[in-house]
């Protein structure tokens, strides 16, 4: 698992490096909080980032701020680092969108533990994502052959035809049948029959992408 | 359990922000060398790696806070005191993590003689361990 450092303490950076590298992480090392968000909104950007409170120019609590702004992009999970202790800076820690906080000088074995529920958040968030994903494809597309289901393709067709009649253009719908296919599931079954639905039906998206798509 | 410092739970109730010029000498070792090779697993080329790091940035710091004593620039003052208190609580130097923590909290108040004699004092608790950092620099098991 990749992890963003940014602390411009050479010495607390390199101790926190160390010890990451030998928890297992990747360690990917940044010295203030702008470098920190360049880092972290890139593609593929580490998802876990202990931050510094106190940096030059733009702090930790900024960078929080800054990628929560960002709702585009998969979640990274924030950890702030600070020698500020009361309550109060942990409140406005907190609520500038970081998802934990840790006191230095820091406990080894304590970071570790709360670096494991970071990732344990992350995996979460991640099944949630995909179930979410998985759930919207269900409900729009047909089960058998993954093409757009009834549903959505009178609601597309309704928003074509509207924009056809503002911008006085023309809509095209052009429908496939497959003839005598009743004879297919009666002389091979239903499941043959299946095979062919599927078989017909795979190459129809990439063929009309172009044009809208298919139902 | 390895902890970065001689702290409790979190590091709330040792460290002393407010440690006032008044208080009594700490009880606490200059320099807990022993507590840090634990934390850092006996490693000791690691630790001179620290080290180096720590001699060289201290210097530039130490630097940095007498130009803002004579500055008056508080600002200033309080970030040096402020990753000088970082080096030293990571290094297990907790009587001079003190005095630097309490430098940083006289200066973000603007107490400039305070802070003066907060200098004063964190230079002669780090005259007592540098010997110690170059020994170990050299190699040298104390």
């Amino acid at each position: 698992m990749r992890i963003l450092v940014a602390e411009d303490d050479a010495l607390s950076r390199t101790l926190l490096e160390r010890t990451l590298q030998r928890a297992g992480y990747s360690v990917v090392s940044v010295e203030n909080g702008a470098q920190a968000i360049a880092e972290l909104v890139k593609e593929d950007a580490p998802r876990l980032a202990l931050l510094d409170w106190i940096m030059p120019e733009v702090d930790g609590v900024e960078v929080c701020r800054e990628l929560r702004r960002r709702k585009e992009q998969a979640y990274t999970y924030l950890i702030l680092l600070s020698s500020r202790e009361s309550k109060e800076d942990i409140v406005a820690g907190l609520e500038s969108g970081a998802d934990d906080y840790l006191t230095k000088p820091f406990n080894v074995d304590e970071l570790k533990a709360r670096l494991r529920t970071g990732l344990r958040i992350l995996e979460l968030e991640d099944h949630l994502v995909e179930a979410r994903e998985s759930m919207r494809f269900q409900a729009t597309h047909d089960l058998l052959t993954s093409l757009w289901n009834r549903g959505v393709i009178v609601e597309l067709m309704t928003h074509e035809i509207m924009r056809s009649r503002r911008e006085r253009s023309c809509t095209s719908v052009m429908m496939c049948d497959i003839d005598h296919f009743k004879a297919v599931n009666d002389q091979y079954g239903h499941a043959t029959g299946d095979d062919v639905l599927r078989e017909v039906a795979l190459p129809v998206p990439t063929k009309l992408e172009a044009a809208g798509g298919a139902a | 359990m390895a902890t970065w410092g001689n702290q409790g739970v979190r590091g709330v109730k040792m460290w002393k922000h407010d440690r006032s010029l008044a208080d009594e000498p700490a009880r606490q070792p200059k320099w807990a060398l022993k507590e840090l090779m634990e934390r850092l697993d006996g490693d000791r080329e690691f630790l001179r790696e620290l080290l180096v790091i720590f001699r060289q940035d201290l210097r530039v710091n130490l630097q940095k806070s007498h130009e803002a004593i004579v500055n008056s620039d508080y600002e200033q003052l309080s970030r040096a005191a402020h990753t000088m208190k970082g080096m030293l609580r990571n290094l297990s130097m907790d009587v001079a993590g003190e005095t630097a923590a309490a430098l940083e909290t006289a200066s973000r108040e603007s107490r400039g003689s305070d802070s003066k004699e907060l200098l004063e004092r964190l230079e002669k608790e780090l005259e007592e361990i540098l010997p110690e950092v170059e020994a170990q620099l050299a190699g040298v098991r104390l």
